[in-house]
């Protein structure tokens, strides 16, 4: 009885810990890129800052038909604005027909826009524009980070209860 | 427009950006040494935009309150957004008009750390200099239109805007006054500051470190005031760091100091370079001062990367060299891989000039205003510039 309480009580902290790792992520909108900004990731319906200005302009995924449009990764062009969509910014939103958020029409796509095969294995299609690789369709910073805290925590718990045994 | 309180946020941010979004351009050239070796290096023609040094304090009573004549006007990029540009002279839609700005070349001389410090001197091509297209007049005729007798750097102005509403062909100039020679500068290159190389067709070629040469340069331009150009001319004298050859060159560069523009002193630093020294003569002569003066006419505070200073243009790609972006109005950069030059004959001497592109290669203007519809001077470019992809 007194295990079982223990395993409640650990289980209780976890799950703050668990809580607040989340927490900071869900509030935080910087993208999660390497430190030297070759590869970012982008989930999808986020309204990402990038921690670098970039090119802005469209990249436009397509399903295997070549016609039909999957998502649109947007880079803003916050920064410098020269017009037709392109110049300079560092904000960032991934566009997804999956989701609630209505696509962007496409008279609106930037003049420098590029069109690419959105991938076809259900995991993320990378884009590499000038020298960053981006990874669409990324888990949420705030999901992945929970899973990730989620599964230490609970490799963590498993050890515990094992040892207990 | 940029949004000024974005800068101020994030300006370290910024600063890499820049250096990532403007990677000077390049082409291959080949150098062949007395000694048999062939070094292969990389000749630029510019550098990553950067922070001009900072304007000296001036008080009420000083008597320098004037820069260069330039112009501020907005011109229609992509079809649809009014960016601002400051352009030397006055604004060409305003009719007849001619401007001549005061040149004062700053021959340099450089002692080398080589056994028996070998001199390179810059006083030796002042006379070449002076006598070449940059100062001279030529008659400059592209694909039949006459643009008149006059010098390279107006000329690439004449025809930027040779059919734009008000400009007039008749009467319309920007000239470099005959320039003024001030007294040579002796450098003393220090030990791993830079290196003389014996050519393999005679003659030397000297490099000197960028950091070094800047510094070189800082000190003398208090000796000048901010409305002449100074044109710091050596004689084959590159940069690269430490002065190594395997590193080189910058052939050549035009800079400001920081805000104000109207109170910034401009200079272009330009090595006269003798034939032989690159493969196949690929740069020669006065070819660099002439990519220089056209990008320091059009875009000339460089040295002002935001609050209103350097000209910026939509990201456009740099040809031949795998997809390098660049943001600046910089219209010798597109031309330089592999270098386009022409010749000119002034005072009975033959000099080469490079072709520059024009504002609407940068602003997607179709058609363009350009004589006869180009985006270049002299028709290497016949459409506007290829867009950077976002990232």
């Amino acid at each position: 009885m007194q295990i079982l309480s223990q395993q409640i009580a650990k289980l209780v902290l976890v799950m703050g810990l668990v809580a607040l790792v989340a927490l900071p992520c869900a509030a935080d909108k910087l993208a999660t890129c390497a430190p030297d900004f070759s590869r970012c990731e982008i989930p999808e319906n986020v309204v990402l800052d990038l921690p670098f200005i970039a090119f802005a302009g469209d990249a436009v995924l397509l399903e295997p038909d070549m016609v039909t449009v999957s998502d649109v990764f947007r880079l803003f062009n916050n920064f410098f604005d020269s017009g037709g969509g392109t110049g300079l910014g560092d904000v960032a939103f991934l566009y997804s027909s999956d989701n609630s958020t209505p696509l962007p029409d496409p008279s609106t796509y930037s003049t420098n826009a590029v069109f690419l095969l959105e991938s076809t294995s259900g995991q993320v299609t990378s884009y590499n524009g000038n020298g960053t690789d981006y990874l669409l369709g990324a888990p949420e910073p705030s999901t992945f980070g929970l899973l990730v805290a989620g599964l230490v925590a609970l490799a963590g718990f498993t050890r515990e209860l094992r040892g207990f045994h | 427009m940029y949004n000024p309180s974005l800068v101020l946020k994030k300006m370290p941010l910024i600063a890499g950006a820049v250096l990532l979004g403007c990677i000077p351009s390049f082409g291959q050239g080949v150098v062949h040494l007395a000694n048999g070796t062939t070094v292969k290096v990389t000749v630029k023609l510019n550098r990553p935009i950067r922070l001009g040094p900072k304007q000296a304090a001036r008080s009420a009573s000083t008597a320098d309150p004037t820069g260069l004549p330039f112009y501020t006007a907005n011109y229609i990029s992509l079809g649809s957004k009014r960016l601002p540009f400051n352009i030397l002279g006055t604004d060409p839609s305003l009719g007849a008009s001619t401007t001549t700005i005061p040149t004062v070349i700053v021959p340099l001389k450089f002692s080398f750390p080589n056994p028996g410090n070998p001199t390179l001197d810059g006083t030796n091509v002042v006379t070449a200099t002076e006598n070449s297209p940059i100062f001279l007049t030529a008659d400059y005729t592209t694909g039949g239109t006459d643009l008149g007798v006059t010098q390279f750097g107006d000329a690439v102005l004449r025809g930027e805007f040779w059919n734009h509403p008000g400009f007039s062909q008749s009467g319309y100039h920007v000239l470099l006054g005959a320039p003024t020679i001030a007294p040579t500068v002796t450098v003393t290159v220090p030990a791993g500051m830079g290196n003389a190389f014996e050519l393999q067709g005679g003659g030397l070629m000297g490099v000197v470190d960028n950091s070094f040469f800047d510094l070189v340069l800082n000190a003398l331009l208090p000796s000048y005031t901010a409305n002449e150009l100074l044109i710091f001319l050596t004689d084959n004298v590159f940069l690269a760091p430490q002065g190594q050859l395997q590193f080189c060159c910058v052939l050549g560069f035009h800079d400001s100091q920081g805000p104000p523009i109207a109170s910034a002193q401009t200079w272009i630093y330009s090595a006269y370079t003798k034939p032989g020294t690159f493969f196949e003569n690929v740069i020669v002569d006065v070819q660099t001062l002439s990519h220089e003066i056209s990008e320091w006419l059009n875009d000339p505070f460089g040295g002002t990367p935001f609050f209103g200073g350097i000209n910026l243009v939509a990201p456009y790609v740099l040809p031949n060299t795998g997809g390098l972006c660049q943001i600046n109005f910089e219209t010798g950069d597109v031309l330089e891989n592999p270098p386009v030059a022409f010749t000119q004959v002034t005072n009975g001497t033959t000099y080469h000039l490079q072709d520059e592109a024009f504002l609407p290669y940068f602003l997607h203007t179709s058609p363009s205003f350009s004589v006869n519809g180009w985006y270049s001077l002299i028709g290497t470019f016949q459409t506007f510039s290829s867009l950077c992809g976002p990232g």
